[in-house]
């Protein structure tokens, strides 16, 4: 069975305002339930929304970075819907006139080439408030209005992925974008960054091409799950073909939610027949013009960031052009590099361990560095013991790869598998000895004004000592010995 | 045109089980209703919206202000609990 997987996102992000969308309470995480709503946010009578301005200076910003066109007019409209979380009956949403349209990011494809993600539309949104369905018996609901009326972005894309893992790089991407223009912290877990997929498949059999019924997935809360739900989706929708055959023009789209602990997906809503959102526009916000001025103005900082900080590693840490390139790759790598740099006499070796091991890592287990178990404070305390000389950089990298599998500090594991570098030069003597007694053709080689033979048996040194010996003391050793 | 799928989907919208006699009466009431609406169609209105905008500059500035007082808040609930208002267990739709 010759198939192709079909993937759209519809991501949104929670943007890093003082205030929220349309009135003055605070916009922030946390805290007691409804310690910030008035009466714009709670819906009540009488009551007037006013936009707040640097919404839409950060929704401008993000549709630049996503090389998106903004909108020389933009405006707001009512999409009605009636769920306890959003008291007003309505949502102020965006419908025809969004504020960027067009845009695209290129992220690396499952085959090794660029994949060109289009951007169909940015729009502007109030979040709704949270609901809580207790545990204790009472049939009740418990409503926060906390998140409602905080101003968010839907990234709407076309269905251009091609694979789980691609979604999975796309909605990083977009992170990675939106935390170096500063508009938000796109913190999946705290729900900052909220993810949707569109997934189907197109068949192919006997010359034709067939379409499977599209599923939106929900509840996506980490890069490896938006990968994992997906590849689940695949296989599922395969064996679904194979059983029913059924088409997309007669199944249409379903709903289905992710199940972490399970790994698997759930139908949550079949198809859609009834659904009206009477979308008007929002008769209590006027149109709003953003001219070009603006537009240049913001152009100018959204070019700034990684640039500027490139020019910073290469002019104060000497670090090589491509390897600022690399470690900017990312705003999350750029702020973790930094970081564990800050302070160090020789950034550039960190960049090395980082650019080395740590990516290697990120790589194989197709993780983000912040999703990293061990933070940049945790990796300095690593180097800095690589730095006292108690343990050789070689051993810091498999040191390394415990800490990032077990989340436990660098010196709880060099103290626990007895790591820590031989500094006595009875033990490392004794190394030597036995490696000049077994290797006595290398030895008289070395004699003999060899010098490349000291490498190899340098080697050998340090395999007997299990990569512990104090590598200065033991050549300091070999050399006397061999004299 | 209000056929007998939009039918369907109003009836579950409003919450409303209609007999088929009553269907048939009630879509070309609506369609006489809705073609009331069509001498709007003879006027430029999104147009004229669009001309009285506002610029960025005009909008509110982003500084916060501070909530409601608790206080307030619980007086307006039916029913308030642990900083939270107590509704009715909230089910969708599609679970009833």
């Amino acid at each position: 069975m010759k198939y192709e997987v079909v993937i759209g996102c519809e991501v949104h992000v929670q943007l890093q305002t003082r205030s929220k969308a349309f009135c003055r309470c605070p916009n922030t995480f946390g805290g007691e339930p409804n310690s910030r709503v008035c009466p714009v946010c709670m819906g009540l009578p009488g009551s007037l929304p006013v936009t707040n301005s640097a919404m839409i200076e950060a929704a401008i910003l993000a549709g630049l970075a996503l090389d998106c066109d903004i909108a020389g007019v933009t405006k707001f409209d009512r999409k009605h819907y009636v769920y306890p979380d959003l008291p007003k009956g309505y949502q102020i949403s965006q419908f025809d006139m969004p504020i960027c349209t067009g845009g695209h990011i290129d992220i690396p494809a499952s085959d090794g080439s660029l994949r060109r993600v289009r951007i169909i539309r940015v729009h502007m949104e109030e979040d709704a408030g949270k609901n809580i369905h207790p545990d204790d018996g009472r049939s009740v609901s418990y409503l926060d209005y906390n998140r409602c009326g905080t101003p968010l972005l839907e990234i709407v894309s076309e269905p251009d992925l091609r694979a789980p893992q691609e979604a999975s790089a796309y909605v990083q991407a977009i992170r990675e974008i939106l935390r170096a223009v500063g508009v938000s912290d796109c913190n999946m877990e705290e729900g900052s960054l909220r993810c949707d997929a569109n997934i189907n498949l197109w068949v192919y059999e006997d010359g034709k091409k067939y379409a499977t019924p599209i599923a939106e997935i929900k509840n996506m809360n980490s890069f490896r799950s938006i990968r994992n739900a997906l590849e689940y989706e695949v296989k599922r929708q395969v064996r679904e073909w194979e059983q029913s055959r059924l088409l997309l023009e007669v199944a249409g789209k379903t709903t289905r939610g992710y199940l972490e602990a399970k790994g698997i997906t759930v139908l949550q809503r079949a198809k859609e027949e009834a659904s009206d959102y009477r979308y008007f526009p929002e008769p209590d916000l006027k149109p709003i013009s953003i001219s070009r001025e603006m537009i240049d103005a913001l152009k100018a900082r959204v070019g700034a960031l990684p640039a500027e900080r490139r020019r910073r590693y290469i002019g104060e840490y000497g670090i090589t052009e491509q390897d600022a390139l690399n470690l900017t790759s990312s705003a999350a790598m750029a702020d973790f590099f930094e970081a564990a740099a800050a302070g160090h006499p020789e950034p550039k070796r960190i960049s090395n361990f980082i650019l080395a091991e740590v990516k290697k890592y990120l790589n194989q287990r197709s993780i983000g560095v912040d999703e990293l178990a061990v933070d940049a404070r945790a990796f300095r305390r690593l180097i800095d013991l690589v730095d006292a000389g108690k343990i050789s950089g070689k051993i810091a990298k498999e040191v390394f790869v415990d800490m990032a599998d077990t989340g436990k500090d660098a010196l709880a594991i060099i103290e626990e598998k007895g790591l820590i570098q031989i500094d006595n030069s009875d033990a490392i003597a004794q190394a030597v000895d036995e490696v000049i007694v077994e290797n006595p053709d290398s030895a008289a080689d070395y004699k003999n004004g060899k010098e490349k033979a000291i490498g190899f048996l340098m080697g050998q040194v340090m395999k007997k000592t299990k990569g512990k010996a104090n590598p200065a003391m033991a050549i300091q050793l070999l050399r006397a010995k061999l004299k | 045109m209000i056929d007998k799928q939009t039918m369907r989907n109003l009836q579950k919208l409003s919450r409303l089980k209609l007999e088929p006699d009553e269907e048939q009466s009630l879509a070309s009431q609506l369609e006489n209703i809705l073609s009331y609406f069509e001498v709007l169609g003879g006027y430029d209105a999104v147009d004229t919206d669009l001309k009285a905008s506002v610029t960025p500059e005009d909008l509110r500035r982003d500084d916060s202000a501070p909530a409601f007082n608790r206080e307030v808040l619980e007086s307006l609930a039916v029913e308030f609990q642990d900083g939270h208002f107590v509704v009715p267990r909230i089910l969708d739709i599609d679970d009833e």
